[in-house]
């Protein structure tokens, strides 16, 4: 099986009836968990992950890494042109022995609900070492969520 | 009639993995920068040069920071393994 980079389907639908906040401080807490590595996922992962729940034994494990994964930081959402963006600030699971091939970012103030499902395109390693996860520059083109 | 290009994107998430280390000064000001000082693609030319002679003076005041900072905590380390009478533990830090 094998996890492939989308937005929840469920995400588009909950955030036409106002169920995520992506406001710094007042807003949701959204938290990033790690996939394990490609050759051991056993589930499939993607446009139809709809829940932290759904990650189950496909969840990284190693040595200071929590199940659940870490909260991220919010950027309150703005506009950028005709573009509404959002931002989250880089995370770094620090000195860490893990092996990970994506992550889902899910809205643990709410249920749990994925946002979306993001491949690293190959297994990444740290080993008594900080692992981070990079976000995109929060424009117009790259930022993290987009509504264009 | 005609049609709007519009609808709901996602980024891409990239991975700085280190082993047996944390991130050093150069790593951390290359997650810091493009946070810090973003110049647009289509600025003016003139405008685009002031900018990067700007970020340029910028990350080597940061980076003379986050150095003397390591260094500090390094510092704080030594004094803390000392106190705890692990003088080798102690000696090994310093020479980072």
């Amino acid at each position: 099986m094998a996890i492939t980079q989308a937005m929840s389907t469920s995400f588009k639908q909950e955030l036409l009836v106002a169920t995520h906040n992506f406001t710094l401080t007042t807003g949701d807490a959204f938290k990033l968990a790690l996939f394990r590595a490609t050759a051991s996922i056993s589930g499939t992962f993607g446009a139809g992950t709809t829940n932290y729940s759904n990650m189950g034994a496909d969840e990284a494990s190693g040595t200071n890494y929590t199940a659940g994964g870490s909260t991220l930081t919010n950027v309150t959402p703005t506009t950028s042109g005709t573009t509404a963006l959002t931002d989250f600030a880089d995370l770094v699971f620090t000195n860490v022995t893990i092996t990970a091939s994506g992550c889902l970012i899910y809205n643990s103030t709410d249920s749990n609900r994925s946002v979306g499902v993001f491949d690293f395109g190959g297994d990444k390693t740290a080993t008594a070492g900080d692992m981070t996860m990079i976000f995109p520059t929060a424009d117009a083109s790259n930022a993290i969520i987009r509504l264009v | 009639m005609f049609s709007v290009g519009s609808g709901l994107a996602m980024g891409e998430i990239k991975t700085l993995a280190t082993s047996g280390r944390g991130l050093n000064a150069d790593e951390i000001i290359g997650l810091m920068m493009p946070r810090l000082l973003h110049v647009a693609d289509n600025a003016p030319p003139a405008i685009r040069e002031q900018a990067a002679a700007f970020k340029a003076d910028i990350e080597r005041l940061v980076r003379h920071y986050i150095v003397q900072a390591q260094k500090s905590r390094d510092t704080t380390i030594c004094g803390v393994l000392e106190q705890a009478g692990q003088y080798d533990a102690a000696a090994i830090v310093r020479k980072l």
